[in-house]
């Protein structure tokens, strides 16, 4: 019989209902929205800011300048201070070796471009652009030990006319800075030849190599004045096989502490020195942090406007009801039946609410994955039960105070008319 | 017959310091008797009859119904001895507007105790709506609405049934109809208390109580103070 009231009283009150379960839907979806985003946001937005290049970098210990990215100092080219490729591998042998998602080793040299007073002094490195790297020694053995790595997982966020370079054992293919692509106009297809003088004592030797142009690279950046090559290449051209300058490494440290690579890198190269881009990880965990902050608030200020418009719907519903409800205590109806009954109410309105809410609430998240990420949000199925929960949590904690007027309703009063 | 079923003990009813809408008022009344309660508008009668249903409760005084004294009973025992033990008729009928002339009398044995659909049914048939069951109070005219509302009193086996102007909103064919039922159910022994402005239906109960700014006269003694307000 329960059910039976239940069911008739909301059927027969349809368009009210509706107006809460749609109150409950909103605060429901936008909960749903943002905690889908918000769960992912931490990776998405790790991923989006590793777009915009490494967050460690890795130099030699020695005396250093500070050139070419703000607020990192490289180690200086001119000094005779390496880092051995073979040691590359170790990085992978951190214990945060899975937040690792890429590194690219540099070696920095200006060589010289044209011929005779068309010369001109371009910075060239050489690096990976996507090569498999092996893990000597894995830090666990279930740890695959290929890693395929280079600049193009570091730096995907660059706009590259032309093509990557693919081939790991390409020593003729080059991609360029556009700006020097304008200095020395070069274009696509285009061969050139870069000279390196190598001084030795008074005498220089040259050494030459010709390279095409299959990728023009733009940047904003200093990339833009550059010229990359296989690290091979540059290691031949510069007699100086097996050492690198640099290393950048683009490190997914949103749950683990950056200073933990650095100094567990530190100790796996004892010779080199880590250090974080201490700007982008301080910029990126405050801007995580208000984005959060926001969508909490967002979500509260959603689920209060909900739980008002529920509120609304059912004092509205208990007036509308006042002589029913004096009926049902007139023929014996205790107050917790009558509690039951609309508590039953606001607890269907929240599960419809909730889930309705919960669906629209996935759709509302990939809208602002596209928007805001430019990817979708994955569906979490475990935002299920926390979306019905805050509905019907909202649903029955707006019925408190039309609840308490229900009780309070006295027969004698209501039952003639008063 | 002469056993007592219901004691007013010098009840008094106050809204206010200014509203007495009962004064010190006593009243007796037997087992399956009849007593009609008349007086005009205002007199305090459906007050009185609200305290003996425990729908209000006097401001002092005692009311004793087969002998529990209900002046003394909370807000929860106020409704289950209500249930167990008064029927209430109404003016207005009061039915649940979604529910069937069937699921307005189920609600009463529901909110008393369990369902008994079939039980349900012959109280409706021996009010006869047998053939109304499924209908829903707007489907039904007023005087079937109001002995839906009879048979809802009755479903719970009341041994006090009230009823506040139970012919109040009706014609004088479907008056009639009510008033031979509670006739009737007088016959078959149910204590009733019957609210009224109409001396004429008054006049059918073994007693006429007449109420009067918030005191009881007897019909004799306060026939010509009606005639007078």
């Amino acid at each position: 019989m329960f059910l039976r009231i239940l069911g008739k009283s909301i059927l027969k009150r349809k368009s009210r209902i509706a107006i809460a379960v749609i109150s409950v839907i909103i605060g429901s979806a936008i909960a749903t929205a943002l905690l889908s985003v918000s769960l992912d946001v931490s990776e998405k937005v790790g991923i989006e800011f590793r777009k915009y290049g490494a967050n460690l970098m890795v130099v030699p210990k020695s005396d250093t300048i500070q050139v070419g990215f703000p607020g990192v100092e490289f180690g200086s080219v001119t000094e005779q201070r390496y880092i051995n490729e073979s040691d590359l591998w170790k990085i992978k042998t951190i214990y945060w070796r899975n937040n690792v998602l890429g590194f690219a080793p540099f070696l920095y040299q200006v060589v010289n471009v044209g011929e005779g007073a068309e010369r001109q002094n371009v910075v060239l490195a050489g690096t990976y652009f996507d090569k498999n790297v092996v893990v000597l020694q894995p830090y666990s053995p279930h740890d695959n030990p290929m890693f395929i790595t280079g600049i193009q997982k570091i730096s995907p966020w660059w706009s590259v006319n032309g093509f990557w370079i693919t081939d790991q054992n390409d020593t003729t293919n080059s991609m360029i800075g556009i700006k020097v692509a304008e200095t020395l106009h070069l274009r696509i297809g285009d061969s050139y030849t870069i000279h390196y003088d190598e001084y030795v004592g008074d005498a220089i030797n040259e050494t030459s190599h010709n390279l095409t142009v299959i990728g023009i690279i733009e940047t904003d950046g200093y990339e833009d004045n550059q010229i990359f090559v296989n690290l091979q290449v540059a290691q031949e051209l510069t007699h100086r096989p097996g050492k690198i300058h640099t290393i950048q490494v683009s490190a997914l440290c949103n749950a683990c502490p950056v200073e933990a690579f650095v100094e567990e890198i530190q100790a796996n190269i004892p010779y080199v020195e880590a250090r974080t881009v201490k700007q982008l990880a301080s910029a990126e965990m405050n801007i995580l942090g208000k984005i959060e902050n926001m969508m909490f608030l967002i979500t509260i200020v959603g689920l209060i406007a909900s739980a008002l418009g529920v509120m609304t719907t059912m004092v509205t519903s208990v007036i509308e009801r006042q002589k029913e409800i004096g009926l049902m205590k007139s023929v014996g109806a205790e107050n917790k039946k009558i509690i039951s009954l609309f508590l039953s109410e606001a607890t269907i309105i929240g599960i419809i609410g909730g889930i309705l809410g919960y669906l629209i609430g996935i759709l509302l998240a990939q809208f602002i994955g596209f928007s805001v990420f430019s990817m979708s949000i994955t569906p979490r199925f475990e935002v299920i039960p926390i979306s019905i929960g805050l509905s019907v949590g909202v649903a029955l904690l707006a019925s408190i105070l039309p609840v308490r007027r229900a009780v309070s309703i006295e027969p004698a009063i209501v039952l003639r008319g008063e | 017959m002469n056993e007592e079923i219901i004691r007013l003990q010098a009840i008094k009813k106050y809204y206010d310091e200014s509203t007495h809408v009962l004064e010190n008022l006593n009243l007796i009344i037997h087992k399956g008797a009849w007593t009609s309660i008349i007086g005009p508008s205002g007199s305090g009668k459906t007050t009185l009859l609200n305290i003996i249903g425990c729908l209000d409760s006097a401001t002092a005084g005692s009311v004793f119904i087969n002998d529990t004294e209900i002046t003394k009973l909370n807000q929860t025992q106020l409704t289950r001895f209500r249930r167990e033990n008064i029927g209430l008729i109404f003016q207005q009928y009061h039915l649940v507007p979604y529910l069937t002339a069937l699921e307005n009398v189920m609600m009463a044995q529901y909110y008393h105790s369990v369902i008994d659909e079939e039980k349900a049914t012959e109280t409706l048939k021996k009010v006869g709506l047998g053939h109304r069951l499924d209908h829903v109070p707007s489907h039904l005219s007023g005087g079937e609405q109001q002995r839906v509302c009879i048979a809802r009193a009755l479903i719970n086996e009341p041994k006090i049934l009230l009823a506040d102007e139970p012919t109040g909103n009706l014609d004088q064919k479907n008056g009639e109809i009510v008033l031979n039922l509670i006739r009737q159910l007088h016959t078959e022994g149910h204590t009733i208390i019957l609210v009224t402005h109409n001396p004429d239906i008054a006049k059918l109960g073994q007693r006429i109580i007449t109420v009067i700014d918030g005191k009881i006269c007897s019909d004799s003694t306060c026939s010509s103070e009606i005639n007078e307000k």
